[in-house]
């Protein structure tokens, strides 16, 4: 018998992977996978994670969070996984959500990148009735130069100066001259190149019936632009901090609760 | 040869709250046609704490790359999510150090029993170093503190805050005595002393509910003051909070003769997010605590 309630370690191409499965109070009508996003965004949004599993369990909705190769409580390093580890990390959880589900319908839930490669997962998972994405990276590549615009002004902010421009920094990151660490989190040439590749557009036809996008506290236009391509999807904004990127926002149950209710269960019911 | 035995998901109960954390153990040593595992007598017990809004892994994971070399020199170790975090079970925005120190004297029950080490050490980062000192001030048994990036405690950093802020308004006010337009506004009425006075005592710290969750009911610098064991003491030289906390702890330890070292990271700042400035970090501790004499 699986416990109601349950952090623990499966396998995905032979690394140990965390887990915590949260089951659901009386039998479950949907079992949910959470992918977490990248970097210091993962430990900034955990808490926002457990909270709404556990106001989802009320509301008859199983979940598993997991942590991805290098990530969390995982095995192996940040700088030697990248997407093919974490696509298998996709899969290899969603079987384990589905040994898990029984007879529930099962859904796929991402933030951020792991909304992106939530969505990039989607011809290697069976059964995926419903997918909710919460701001997504639309474009890697543009998301990845964004990071590295706030990392040249963080540290022009605690150097007085940026020693290096953007350009000949990522000129010489290319050549591999360059080692570039993103809150402490190694990025190679090769991950850049991976993230830089992905396109969400590009995954859109393989999306469920069943497909939402929640927004977090303001209007991203490259987000809004997206959600009105062909099939348009529906997209809703939530009044919650960005539960990513604020390092002094504790969520607590009442955040978990709206988290829960606005932004994934109307896309599953 | 020697392996590295995989973490545990754990949990305990304090205040009638379920908190989760991973257990580490020591590196285990295989004989050679490997029969028979002999697992290596403890050098220790770490309880590793996080900061205030962070959860067992620590910022970019270093608290967990600490457990592991901590494993590896033969230790064992706890990570575990404070109260309404990480995992772990309660109100998360009502939390305040308090609980989060009963939480960390419980995370010392549970390891003490699982590992049977004696000795005892407590590790934080940030908030989780003011944590550590709060928790080891209520044990005879933690002898041993290692505190990165510690934090003044509240009513020191309001202290401070408060010196600052009357330093800079002192200036402006020196500045403008010199100045006759302050003295005809001052004879009009239009201005006061006793305001100016107010301006450079500043207003007290927001409180939340009535509470600033990050004080203690204890004077916690009373009782570390009391306690009796070393301390390891790490901070970057661009953190300017860990510095504020430096300039309180090092004249503290020198003026009580307590035993403590201070190492300065050179060029890091409050989370060590150059892997080099972690690595330096995580190499200190390791050197310190095999090094008891110090």
């Amino acid at each position: 018998m699986i416990p109601r309630d349950e952090p623990f370690f499966f396998i995905s191409g032979g690394r140990r992977l965390f887990g915590a499965w949260q089951g659901s109070d009386g039998p479950a009508r949907f079992a949910l996978l959470f992918c977490h996003p990248f970097g210091e965004e993962k430990k900034s949004s955990h808490r926002a994670f457990v909270e709404t599993a556990r106001a989802l369990a009320a509301e008859s909705v199983a979940s598993l969070r997991f942590d991805m190769t290098g990530c969390g409580d995982s095995e192996g390093d940040f700088d030697r996984a990248g997407l093919p580890f974490w696509r298998a990390d996709i899969a290899a959880a969603w079987a384990e959500l589905s040994r898990r589900a029984g007879a529930a319908s099962r859904a796929l839930l991402g933030l951020r990148l792991g909304a992106t490669l939530a969505a990039d997962s989607l011809d290697r998972l069976e059964g995926v009735g419903a997918l909710v994405l919460w701001q997504p990276v639309v474009d890697g590549k543009e998301e990845f130069d964004a990071e590295l615009r706030r990392l040249l002004i963080q540290e022009m902010m605690t150097h007085g100066r940026s020693g290096t421009e953007r350009r000949d920094l990522m000129a010489a990151f290319e050549r591999g001259e360059h080692e570039l660490e993103l809150d402490g989190y190694p990025i190679t040439p090769a991950l850049y190149r991976e993230i830089g590749g992905l396109r969400l557009a590009e995954k859109r036809a393989r999306f469920p019936q069943r497909t939402g996008l929640l927004q977090f506290a303001r209007r991203a236009p490259r987000i809004e632009a997206f959600a009105k391509g062909e099939p348009s999807i529906d997209a809703r904004m939530i009044d919650v901090p960005l539960i990513w990127a604020r390092t002094d926002f504790i969520p607590g149950a009442t955040e978990g609760r709206r988290l829960a209710q606005e932004g994934v269960l109307p896309w599953l019911t | 040869m020697a392996d590295l035995k995989p973490e545990r998901p754990v949990t305990f109960v304090c205040d009638g709250l379920r908190l989760t954390g991973m257990l580490g153990e020591p590196v285990v040593e295989r004989a050679v046609p490997a029969r028979s595992e002999t697992p290596r007598s403890s050098a220790g017990a770490v309880v590793l704490i996080h900061g205030w809004a962070g959860y067992r892994i620590g910022p970019h994971r270093m608290l967990l790359r600490a457990a592991r070399r901590l494993n590896e020199i033969g230790f064992h170790t706890l990570r575990f999510d404070l109260r309404g975090r990480g995992d772990s079970e309660g109100d998360g925005p009502a939390v305040g150090l308090d609980e989060m120190i009963a939480d960390s004297v419980a995370a010392v029950d549970f390891i003490k029993s699982e590992s049977g080490a004696h000795r005892l050490v407590l590790a934080g980062i940030c908030s989780g170093a003011n944590v550590a000192i709060g928790a080891a001030t209520l044990r005879h048994d933690v002898k041993e503190l290692t505190l990165w990036s510690v934090l003044p405690f509240q009513p020191e950093a309001r202290a401070g805050q408060r010196a600052r802020r009357a330093r800079h308004y002192l200036r402006q006010y020196l500045a403008k005595a010199c100045q006759w337009q302050s003295w005809k506004r001052l004879l009009r009425g239009e201005s006061s002393l006793r305001g100016a006075a107010r301006t450079m005592a500043g207003d007290a710290a927001p409180l939340r509910d009535g509470r600033n969750l990050k004080d203690s009911d204890r004077n916690l610098m009373q009782a570390f003051a009391a306690w009796r064991g070393r301390a390891l003491f790490v901070t970057g030289s661009l953190d300017p909070e860990g510095m504020a906390g430096r300039e309180i702890f090092e004249p503290f330890c020198r003026e009580r003769q307590m035993p403590a070292r201070f190492h300065l990271v050179q060029g890091a700042t409050h989370s060590y997010y150059d892997p080099a400035h972690e690595r330096e970090v995580i190499d200190a501790t390791l050197r310190w605590l095999q090094d008891k004499e110090s």
